[in-house]
């Protein structure tokens, strides 16, 4: 009974809920974006994913290049490369998680 | 089932097969996806209840998922993209809960319904981008400080890197989708063959029948979480356009 009157609480009610819930562990922020935590094969299938996307693209981008400027396979071979490295990158990215995009550019 | 003879057919569940001429049988269950989305939505919100009923709860869960998505993934301001993230993320998991109905079509298991669906996310995040950053949006491709003599290797890489989220997105949906479905027709085939092969292959059959219990099982948990991710996926994009870091 000793417990002072509301108004004399020093935090407001969303501070003492945001409490809480800390305790009480449920504002997890480890709730990784973009599928939860993942299985070693989920890990291994997204990224391969990623890989062979931006291949696919760059070879796409490079046969399309090529028949417009019939310079077969100047292009296919030159966007094979680019989507490769663009395979990586997305995979780089995606291990890096997210937020850290255009940071980690300007550090390195 | 004997009419198929001892072979394992699992494409054919993919087939379209015309209702009317131009009006499929995927089609038809996207009206259906849609029309039950919309049902969930207008009858379950009817009452507007303060205790809400089953359907009322399942409304209010499927706004506030969303809701919390976006909000924690674009902020609040991505709130007015909400409305476009729900509409995907209830589309795609109606259909493929649908699919996973007897006798159902599942429709996201199609390249075509999946790359149509990751071309709207594309196209949309980037005229968000364009609308609200204007040229600013182009330089999305150079990041600030790196040497301007690596440019021609780095534009390159960054519009791949850029455009392949198209493909991903969708193969990733489709694929998860089809994978899923072939498997449960094959172990499914499994239980039908082995049983055909008289009382020994009955005891057979047990194992292939248990292990699609389980696949039955799992395919639900994909369906949500192919859904999840694709509308998780869109919500970082949209993230991205909206604040270019």
């Amino acid at each position: 009974m000793d417990d002072p009157p509301r108004a004399e609480r020093p935090e407001s009610f969303e501070e003492r809920l945001q409490a809480a819930r800390d305790r009480a562990g449920l504002n997890g922020k480890g709730e990784a974006a973009g599928g939860g935590r993942a299985s070693p094969w989920g890990i291994g299938l997204r990224a391969g994913l990623e890989v062979v996307s931006a291949l696919a693209v760059g070879v796409g981008i490079g046969l399309a290049l090529d028949w417009w400027l019939a310079t077969r396979p100047l292009f296919l071979v030159l966007f094979l490369v680019l989507g490769g490295a663009a395979g990586v990158l997305n995979v780089y990215r995606l291990m890096l998680g997210r937020g850290t995009r255009r940071s980690n550019a300007e550090r390195g | 089932m004997a009419a198929e003879g001892k072979t394992i057919d699992a494409l054919s569940q993919f087939a379209l097969s015309p209702i009317v001429a131009g009006f499929t049988n995927s089609n038809l269950f996207m009206l259906v996806a849609a029309g039950a989305i919309s049902a969930l939505m207008i009858l379950g919100m009817k009452p507007r209840a303060m205790v809400p009923g089953r359907l009322q709860s399942l409304a209010e869960v499927a706004y506030e998922f969303v809701a919390g998505m976006v909000k924690e993934q674009v902020g609040k301001e991505g709130m007015r993209y909400f409305p476009f993230v729900f509409t995907l993320f209830m589309f795609i998991l109606f259909g493929n809960m649908l699919g996973m109905l007897p006798y159902a079509f599942t429709f996201t298991s199609h390249i075509a319904v999946t790359v149509t669906l990751a071309l709207i996310v594309f196209i949309l995040v980037t005229a968000v981008a364009i609308a609200i950053h204007g040229m600013r949006f182009f330089g999305y491709f150079f990041p600030e400080g790196a040497p301007v003599a690596l440019a021609p290797i780095i534009i390159p890489v960054e519009i791949i890197s850029y455009l392949s989220r198209v493909v991903s997105l969708s193969v990733r949906l489709f694929a998860n989708m089809v994978a899923g479905h072939v498997m449960l027709k094959v172990f499914a085939t499994f239980v039908v063959l082995l049983g055909g092969l008289g009382s020994l292959g009955l005891v057979g059959a047990a194992a292939p029948l248990a292990l699609n219990v389980a696949l039955v099982a799992f395919e639900f948990l994909v369906a949500f979480l192919q859904a999840y991710v694709f509308a998780i996926l869109t919500c970082i994009y949209l993230h991205d356009a909206v604040h270019l870091h």
